[in-house]
């Protein structure tokens, strides 16, 4: 018996079944595409510009379906947790906490870290879209891009956060906000036709009265898979990451937003 | 990568996962990361197949990665772990001669530091000569010797009777 025998001996359990080589392949012929994807979230801020006028053009068109309970009063034992006069930087660092919070309880060993590279917390203003460009008039937007890494593996999040500035808080039925509370009901007659058969769009009841809607687009170079959480309280947060990305599932991404801490204050 | 070399690529790995599992599971000491090991491996060799196909010793330039990224996998924190001088306790002792000399060779393997295993791996079981593991480890050949030697001690006391004719 050679020394090579011996080891091999060694091996004193069996194996398990090894996953399939062409499921290995296949993940790797779409590794270019999630390396572009990577590109554009660690990118600067216009790059942010064209991941957020994804969201905008990809975005629920019309107004067929609106969340139960939109104008319905904020969650008091929420609002009464931010200090009436949080300053920005402190509704930052709020913000910050509640997704690390969120996130860690989803995956405990989880390490995060924020790609901009001005920034020590995960959420920052995005100009752009703070009325500036008319896009979220009457709304502020906050948006978080982040690298998640567990031990199961990595993935990269784009969060955004538009919050309605003042009370009393408007039924969103037009504009951006319409769309983002819309649901996918006007997407597919009204937005960019996708370019392949392959987009999907789902919408469901989600926690504490919010309306879910879970999009997955693909473009010619990208794809994007969209989590949208519409609060009764009136504010949106959207969640977008690469739909080949499996460390976080679309029901984990849920679970994570769906704190009405996110658009309240 | 064209549809001939993926065609390429895939013969490659299928006539060779059930040896690199192998070697990767006496590596690390369980089949979970083995499996993650080889995954990492294949991936890679996917992305540069173009060129490694063209290596004068393929199979070699394939443990070598094997290897680095069992020595990378050790240097991330939820994966190190420490190597103790003492053999963990075995409860269910196996009343069959054979089989508690490949369990307590198992517990041996376990028990040594990554980068020696390692060695004792590629030099006894993938059969690569000591300048070959020198170079893929960056260490001297001397060192390789050295560690063979007393992987090849901790062997013996295993199984004395099969490995008297073994060099370092």
């Amino acid at each position: 018996m050679s020394l090579r025998d011996i080891l091999d001996s060694s091996i004193v359990e069996e194996p398990p079944p090894f996953p399939d080589i062409d499921e290995l392949i296949a993940r790797e012929r779409r590794r270019p595409r999630r390396r572009r994807w990577a590109a554009a979230v660690t990118g600067t801020a216009g790059v942010v510009v064209a991941v957020l006028g994804v969201t905008v053009v990809t975005g629920h068109l019309g107004s067929a379906r609106t969340p139960s309970g939109v104008g319905a009063e904020p969650d008091s034992s929420v609002t009464a947790s931010v200090p009436p006069d949080e300053t920005p930087e402190e509704r930052y660092a709020r913000l910050s906490e509640l997704l690390r919070t969120r996130i860690a309880a989803v995956l405990p060993e989880v390490a995060i870290r924020s790609y901009h590279p001005d920034y020590s917390e995960l959420f920052y203003e995005y100009p752009q879209l703070d009325g500036g460009a008319g896009a979220f008039p009457g709304y502020d937007a906050l948006m978080a891009m982040l690298g998640v890494t567990a031990p199961q593996g990595s993935m990269d999040l784009s969060v955004f956060i538009v919050r309605p500035l003042a009370p009393p808080r408007p039924r969103p039925t037009g504009g951006v906000m319409g769309r983002l509370f819309g649901g996918c009901a006007g997407e597919w007659s009204t937005a960019t036709p996708p370019v392949s058969g392959q987009d999907t769009c789902e919408d469901r009841e989600g926690p504490g009265g919010t309306a879910v809607s879970i999009a997955e687009r693909h473009f010619e170079n990208e794809s994007f898979l969209m989590v949208t959480v519409a609060f009764p309280e009136g504010g949106v947060v959207t969640v977008m990451t690469d739909p080949a990305a499996t460390l976080l599932s679309p029901d984990d991404l849920v679970e994570i937003v769906a704190d009405p801490g996110f658009v309240a204050g | 990568m064209r549809q001939a070399e993926e065609d390429e690529y895939r013969e490659f790995v299928v006539a060779r996962l059930d040896r690199l599992r192998r070697t990767a599971y006496l590596l690390c000491r369980d089949w979970h990361t083995a499996d993650d090991l080889v995954s990492i491996t294949l991936a890679r060799l996917y992305r540069t197949w173009t060129r490694a196909r063209q290596a004068e010793n393929l199979d070699a330039y394939v443990r070598a990665m094997l290897t680095n990224a069992f020595l990378d996998e050790g240097r991330r924190p939820w994966r190190r772990e420490e190597a103790t001088t003492e053999p963990p306790d075995r409860a269910d002792a196996s009343p069959y001669p054979a089989i508690v000399d490949r369990a307590e060779l198992a517990d041996l393997l376990t028990a040594l530091p990554r980068r020696q295993r390692a060695i004792v791996v590629l030099r006894f079981y993938c059969d690569m000569p000591v300048a070959e593991v020198a170079q893929l480890l960056g260490v001297s050949e001397g060192t390789v010797k050295s560690q063979a030697a007393r992987g090849l001690e901790i062997l013996r006391a295993a199984a004395p009777h099969v490995v008297q004719g073994e060099k370092a």
